[in-house]
């Protein structure tokens, strides 16, 4: 009987803790969600803040007629565009509302490049003005809909709720509509089919994203023509049988054949991967996996490996602009030299193993996507006015004249003054028609030692 | 007897209840056992090379990287694990996605292994370092990809409708 007494006591006692942790765990989770639900309110909120007034600012922005005032509702555009750019990324469904992203983003980067033309004493013209109007009525009818969700959650019909339950993988899958993600999208749609298209001197422009190849001449060649093409082209300092294989065909920008380059036994974790264009049989990038063994070349050496490299793959007029060495690897960005103009946009970068000076990856994209005969008319500026309009304090070490990309990928040509200031370097680049400064890049160089080129 | 027994049960009691201490210290301190930035920090030789990119991601997001790269693509070839850094770099550049490594990392439901904790299991191996910084100095085996899903996964219907670029090991890469 007594026996009976203390086993039904510890059970009791097992089952009181039990109900005790469920209870707790149950607890622990609710407060999470409502964490969580509360995160998710919030950035919807503060969303639908942000756009109110990015309707306000654009509305501004149509009416001022003072250049020096415009620049700063442009900048406060800007600043409340990105701010609902980090709003939006902050909610459940964000992922997927990239059209939004992508409006927010554009907004920001037209309204900024705008102020910045105001700055230098462009005032905003017709063109201008009608994608503000439209991009003005866009954000109204958003900021509309959007009071209208907010509404509709502040009374507590539709809430993210269980967004996090399962997952966004199976709501999304789900033929049973889930409220707020499925309102959200609907806006998404529509700002895809009408938010104007915008063309301007940014980098989220338009016309960014639909830039074409073109480095990528030549007829089209074989699967059969590409495979010996890429057997020549790898280093192959140790006379490895490779055997090469294809792997399948690329649909990206370039379109191109994929092939895998297998050394003899090897368990496939030194396969090299290769991808050539169809178009003139170009290799695009290899990348050859192994392992790195006891360095026994020096970086000079190194360097010399890489320029032999491409020169012997028939990439003449390069010049090795920069190099960085990390482990056992040294990669060496080379540009093309046109009439003694680097242009910059024209790279390859190429890996060496510092072991055996064998070059271990390669990559042309930047190459294939800019490059070809360039006209450069004569600077306006001289040397000398360059030199004259650089600060005293700064010491000149080099002038030589460059081709850069803008942000919006287009080109500019450039002085590039190398200057030193106390111990630090920099790159000034003076654009060699107008004489603006366009851009200023640090020379980060390390204690261990430093390759210039 | 019952004396025995309750004796019995007491020390059956205490060798498990610091069974479990034991148990909970080493897990709670395989917990708290971070990987040392120092061991990320080894910085390269720096020559001059022009990268006109304003905040391009910094050698700083070398190590939530390749966390991410160790998270998604642990036992992928190298290629594929640089091919996955790259994909988190185009979204940093694209305007369809947040701006930082970190936003784009931790945005909610972006990736698996975030949700699942997967991202914090491992240490990242030394491959998937090196695969981070290549794709940080620029290499990108995917043409610009945003996407990259494991087609012998349950993935949504959604993430098919992408244009697919490419496929490495595992995983296929997508605009």
């Amino acid at each position: 009987m007594k026996k009976k007494k203390i086993t039904y006591f510890v059970l009791a006692v097992l089952l009181g803790a039990a109900l005790l942790g469920a209870w707790n765990y149950y607890n622990r989770i609710s407060y999470m969600q409502n964490a969580l639900e509360a995160e998710y309110q919030r950035s919807f909120f503060d969303l639908v803040k942000h756009v109110e007034n990015l309707d306000v600012l654009l509305s501004k922005s149509l009416v001022s007629s003072a250049p020096k005032g415009n620049i700063i509702t442009l900048t406060s555009i800007w600043h409340e565009a990105e701010n609902a750019r980090a709003s939006i990324d902050q909610i459940p469904v964000g992922l997927k509302l990239q059209q939004s992203q992508k409006y927010f983003a554009q907004i920001g980067d037209f309204a900024y490049t705008l102020a910045k033309q105001n700055v230098e004493g462009k005032t905003i013209d017709k063109k201008d003005w009608d994608k503000l109007l439209e991009l003005r009525n866009q954000t109204r009818k958003l900021n509309r809909e959007l009071h209208e969700l907010q509404n509709r959650i502040a009374s507590g019909r539709i809430s993210w709720g269980n967004m996090d339950k399962t997952g966004i993988k199976q709501k999304i899958s789900k033929t049973t509509p889930e409220p707020m993600g499925e309102l959200m999208f609907k806006i998404d749609e529509r700002l895809k089919d009408e938010a104007p298209t915008l063309v301007y001197d940014g980098p989220f422009s338009d016309h960014v994203e639909q830039v074409k190849p073109m480095g990528v001449t030549g007829d089209l060649v074989s699967r059969e023509e590409a495979r010996d093409k890429a057997e020549r082209f790898i280093d192959n300092p140790r006379g490895i049988d490779y055997s090469i294989v294809f792997k399948g065909d690329v649909n990206g920008s370039i379109p191109a054949y994929s092939f895998i380059i297998k050394p003899p036994g090897a368990a496939g974790d030194e396969n090299i991967l290769l991808d050539i264009s169809k178009k003139g049989g170009h290799v695009i990038w290899y990348i050859n996996p192994r392992g790195i063994n006891q360095p026994k070349i020096t970086l000079k050496d190194a360097i010399e490996k890489a320029e032999n490299f491409i020169s012997s793959r028939n990439y003449k007029q390069m010049v090795a602009t920069g190099s960085l060495r990390e482990g056992d690897v040294i990669t060496v960005t080379f540009a093309h030299k046109q009439d003694g103009v680097i242009i910059y946009p024209d790279f390859i970068k190429v890996s060496v193993a510092l072991d055996n000076g064998e070059v271990i990856a390669f990559d042309s994209q930047g190459y294939l996507f800019s490059h070809r005969a360039r006209n450069l008319p004569p600077p306006k500026l001289s040397e000398e006015e360059v030199r004259k309009r650089i600060k005293d304090e700064l010491k000149i070490e080099r002038i030589r004249k460059a081709v850069i990309p803008s942000p919006s990928k287009k080109e500019i040509f450039c002085y590039e003054v190398k200057v030193k200031f106390n111990n630090e370097k920099y790159l000034i680049y003076i654009n060699a028609a107008t004489g603006d400064e366009e851009t200023i890049l640090q020379v980060i160089e390390s204690p261990s030692g430093t390759i210039t080129l | 007897m019952t004396g025995n027994r309750q004796k019995r049960g007491i020390l059956y009691s205490i060798i498990i209840i610091s069974l479990s201490l034991i148990i909970t210290i080493i897990v709670m301190y395989n917990h708290n056992k971070e990987i040392s930035l120092q061991e990320f920090e080894n910085k390269g030789e720096t020559g001059e090379v022009y990268s006109p990119e304003v905040g391009y991601p910094s050698s700083d997001d070398l190590w939530l990287l390749a966390r991410l790269v160790s998270g998604e693509a642990r036992g992928e070839p190298y290629q594929g694990q640089v091919a996955v850094a790259a994909v988190i770099l185009n979204r940093v550049r694209s305007p369809k996605f947040p701006a930082t490594v970190a936003g784009v990392i931790y945005q909610p439901h972006a990736f698996e292994s975030v949700s699942n904790g997967q991202i914090w299991a491992k240490r990242p191996s030394a491959e998937n370092i090196r695969a981070a910084r290549a794709a940080l100095n620029g290499w990108d085996p995917t043409y610009g990809s945003l996407f990259f899903w494991n087609p012998f996964k349950k993935v949504s219907k959604w993430i098919w409708s992408r244009k697919i670029v490419q496929r490495i090991g595992r995983h296929v890469f997508g605009i």
